[in-house]
């Protein structure tokens, strides 16, 4: 080894420090371990308890059941941020805070891929009453989950990507509990949305839409940027990171946003600010088709770049 | 299949796998997926795996360099903007050694990796990424003629190798 790849050697050894991520072997082999480590001892029981079930649904619906298709196993990044989704509700509805003697009823679990969301719902039959049932709940928080709302019928906690909603309603001398679970993916950047390395100009205009003037803009700054004004410009609406459509966004509020288009070649890009619930700043980039939701980290530069 | 050696595996290797991913990326988002892929692709064969960290190292460089041609024409890199908590210790460090790696190609990015970060041989490395020993002394080479020269790394490298 020379004295430079022994620098360069220790350079890359201290560099990434501790990783603010932990890997959880459940995301890859898609079942909760705690179940996975009952399984060997209650196969047998596990296996009457689901056809005790199938036969109760059957019965209760008067229908068939779909049979269970293997899923796919994900090969790209979106896929594999959507099998983690799908993981993290199952787990979530496995694993809901609930007394003992709770009887599981229908599940179903679907996903949304627009929307980048797994929903999942389980009833449960619980003995009890609604206070008792939903004070157990209540003092059971889901680890990591932060209590958003606390009513005598609906309780619900939630946190930047996911949340569980309880809802209870009375049966006689039972409880019926609706645990509804959501998780979100974060989407893959779209090609579309970054401006091509190959541009030599971007057009940019900035119209600003007046409150109530909904469909109608006035242009209130246009200019061609060229050379370092384009790399640059280029440099920021790349750097954007894709947030989901929902990630704090509020519904869109027409006449309270400037809109900025530019041209790169044949397409035509619009960039458009907004404000989230929060009031932070949103970048919006729409295509032809769709629309992307970006950071806000480089918003102020790159309206300050255009307005120049 | 043995589930519980997969499992403990994560849980005791997740650390350097994540590390080789963000030296392979520059992002622990990145990272992370790319580990999880690996992963997933490792794990049908893991009854049948000798060696499980040359194993999943071997799958994330080869998902590492797929996606890197995959993605060329689907996603581009972005400069780092971290969406999760970082490590605060040497965080100038940490970003002159991201934007220096940017300047290296995926192939001799993953040389660096395997023989200065992993400390493979050059035999190694080359049985790792299934090319010739020759390849990876040249890759090598190149990578570090990059990084000698990297206006990032001034003042990290000594001046017995910058000057």
């Amino acid at each position: 080894m020379t004295v430079l790849e022994d620098e360069i050697g220790a350079l890359l050894k201290r560099a990434p420090g501790e990783p603010p991520l932990t890997l959880d072997p459940d995301a890859v082999l898609g079942t909760p371990p705690h179940r996975r480590l009952w399984l060997p001892a209650l196969a047998a029981a596990v296996v009457v308890a689901a056809l005790a079930v199938s036969i109760a649904v059957l019965v209760r619906h008067g229908g068939a059941t779909h049979a269970a298709r293997p899923t796919p196993r994900p090969t790209t990044i979106a896929q594999v941020r959507e099998a983690k989704a799908r993981a993290q509700v199952e787990h979530d509805l496995a694993y809901a805070a609930l007394p003992s003697g709770a009887v599981a009823g229908t599940k179903t679990v679907h996903t949304d891929e627009e929307a980048f969301v797994v929903y999942g719902t389980q009833i449960w039959t619980v003995p009890g009453t609604l206070g008792a049932v939903s004070a157990y709940v209540a003092a059971s928080p889901p680890a990591g989950l932060v209590r958003q709302y606390a009513g005598s019928l609906t309780l619900y906690f939630t946190c930047a990507d996911r949340s569980i909603q309880y809802d209870f309603a009375a049966r006689g001398s039972k409880v019926r509990v609706t645990v509804r679970v959501k998780a979100f993916w974060t989407p893959v950047r779209p090609q579309w949305s970054y401006v091509t390395q190959d541009a030599t100009q971007v057009v940019v205009e900035i119209r600003r839409v007046g409150r109530h003037n909904l469909g109608r803009s006035t242009v209130i700054r246009r200019r061609i940027v060229t050379g370092a004004d384009e790399s640059s410009f280029a440099r920021l609406v790349n750097a954007m990171r894709i947030e989901r459509p929902d990630a704090g966004l509020c519904p869109e509020v027409p006449g309270l946003f400037d809109q900025v288009t530019f041209q790169d070649g044949a397409r035509q890009l619009t960039v458009k600010t907004g404000q989230t619930c929060s009031g932070q700043d949103v970048v919006t980039v729409r295509g032809e088709r769709e629309a992307v939701y970006l950071h806000d980290e480089h918003l102020d530069a790159l309206v300050r770049q255009v307005s120049r | 299949m043995d589930e519980a050696g997969f499992r403990e595996f994560v849980q005791t290797h997740s650390r350097d796998l994540l590390r080789t991913g963000w030296l392979l990326t520059g992002d622990w988002v990145l990272a992370e997926d790319l580990v999880q892929t690996a992963l997933l692709h490792c794990w049908p064969k893991w009854s049948t795996v000798v060696a499980p960290e040359a194993y999943v190292r071997k799958a994330m460089l080869n998902t590492y360099l797929s996606w890197r041609r995959n993605r060329s024409a689907s996603e581009r890199p972005v400069p780092d903007v971290p969406e999760v908590a970082v490590d605060e210790r040497h965080p100038e460090e940490r970003e002159a050694v991201r934007v220096a790696l940017t300047a290296l190609t995926p192939r001799e990015r993953a040389v660096v990796v395997l023989r200065y970060y992993a400390d493979l041989s050059v035999a190694d490395t080359a049985a790792e990424l299934g090319i010739a020993e020759g390849s990876v002394k040249r890759h090598a080479a190149d990578a570090l003629a990059k990084l000698r020269v990297a206006p990032a790394l001034t003042g990290l490298l000594s001046e017995e190798v910058s000057g």
